[in-house]
């Protein structure tokens, strides 16, 4: 006789295969197992339909995972890891993440008002290396194509990226998209002759208003940033805040 | 353990749940890149609350399993609020057009088990509630409670899902 809906046993049998019957569930299962009515019956078949090994996928998953970090030290990653830069780099983010928050918990006290957006950036752009610049390999037709993508991302702002590459001789690397407290930045990633990272950084500003412009040394990097028409930049990289300005001016000269 | 008074306690607790943290992403996104990315952003929330984070598990009867638990459900709500948002998204040159739904982008190493395989090609609804219960091995309680959803419609979900999984895996044999 049939007293258990489908989705009654059915939820029965996964909970069953699962191993998480509570003790109700427990005591319904056992008379199911045992029994030779038609519920009975249809457990029975169910379990042995829902029956899948997932072990094997387990350890395939684990062995896809990166190991985290013990020693943050942006410098060792690439050494340490057989990984693809890419998968270097966000891990190497994470890292510095690690590395920042850590110190203010323990120290200065972290909230959600923390760093500034131009120290995280700074301090995200500080951990990009001439190897992983260098394993972010793209045909012309790539290169192409992510100026075309990094152009849809500053629509608004329009710089004009050709230049970086005509006059500075920037080659593009990456475009991506980064969080900091809720506001997405666009991040375009170039490197120079010597393979160290430049990037141009555009987030939607706080308030609307325009501010000064303003140079500053973050994490190692020299850092040109300012605000217009509700739209924050920044140009972060190693060369002199003189070349910075220039950049800035040339980029944004229309 | 409270969530972390300093940076070693920070380190250990990075240890015990980036890999389950990393693999979840891996399952929502299917690919290497974007669960890294996924990871890092799950981090960054994590760090910008993380004064809420510790209060929140110094509550908790569980720590160390409410933190994986707020790691979890962060991760998960920002691979939604990604998908959502055309301009909140995580892209690359190298992904300029592609949509995550394409199976075609899982990483070709998990494709080589059949099982992980047919995980990866569930509906994204399925796929959650699979990687929870039977790839990262939480209760059907905590599982629930991360997707936000009752233990009925988990289940639900559970059995469509193995159900799935199994007709694939059958077929393949």
């Amino acid at each position: 006789m049939r007293q258990l809906n489908d989705e009654t046993l059915e939820g029965l049998a996964v909970a069953y295969l699962d191993n998480h019957l509570d003790a109700e569930e427990r005591i319904l299962v056992q008379g199911l197992k045992t029994g030779r009515d038609d519920d009975g019956k249809r457990f029975l078949s169910l379990v042995q339909d829902l029956e899948v090994d997932f072990r094997p996928a387990q350890d395939a998953l684990e062995g896809l995972s990166l190991e985290p970090p013990t020693q943050p030290h942006s410098a060792s990653l690439s050494t340490r890891l057989a990984r693809s830069p890419l998968s270097q780099l966000a891990l190497a983010a994470v890292v510095a993440l690690m590395v920042f928050g850590a110190g203010l918990w323990a120290g200065r006290g972290w909230d959600d008002a923390g760093m500034s957006w131009q120290e995280s950036i700074a301090a995200y752009q500080a951990l990009y290396g001439p190897n992983t610049l260098q394993g972010i390999a793209l045909s012309e037709e790539e290169r192409l194509e992510g100026l075309a993508l990094a152009q849809t991302f500053v629509r608004f702002a329009k710089p004009d990226l050709t230049a970086l590459s005509k006059e500075y001789g920037l080659e593009f690397r990456r475009a991506q998209i980064l969080e900091d407290g809720g506001l997405p930045i666009a991040q375009l990633v170039f490197a120079d002759q010597q393979g160290q990272a430049f990037a141009l950084c555009i987030s939607p500003a706080d308030d609307g208003f325009d501010s000064q412009q303003k140079s500053s040394f973050l994490s190692g990097l020299n850092t040109r940033s300012w605000q217009e028409k509700g739209l924050q930049y920044m140009l972060v990289g190693k060369m002199d805040t003189a070349k910075l300005v220039t950049m800035q001016r040339r980029l944004f000269a229309s | 353990m409270t969530v972390a008074n300093d940076k070693s306690e920070w380190d250990e607790l990075l240890t015990q749940h980036y890999s389950s943290l990393w693999s979840y992403a891996f399952v929502l996104s299917r690919t290497h890149h974007d669960a890294s990315d996924l990871a890092q952003e799950t981090c960054t929330r994590a760090m910008t609350h993380s004064v809420r984070l510790r209060d929140f598990s110094a509550e908790a009867s569980n720590p160390s399993s409410a933190v994986k638990g707020w790691l979890l459900k962060t991760c998960r709500n920002a691979w939604i609020s990604n998908r959502r948002s055309s301009f909140v998204r995580t892209s690359t040159a190298l992904e300029a057009a592609a949509d995550v739904e394409s199976l075609e982008r899982a990483d070709s190493q998990a494709l080589s088990n059949e099982v992980l395989r047919a995980c990866l090609a569930l509906p994204a609804e399925q796929r959650d509630a699979i990687a929870l219960v039977n790839l990262l091995g939480h209760s059907h309680d905590d599982a629930a409670q991360i997707l936000e959803i009752d233990k009925a419609r988990l289940r639900y979900l559970l059995v469509q899902g193995r159900r799935a999984i199994a007709k694939s895996w059958k077929s393949s044999q």
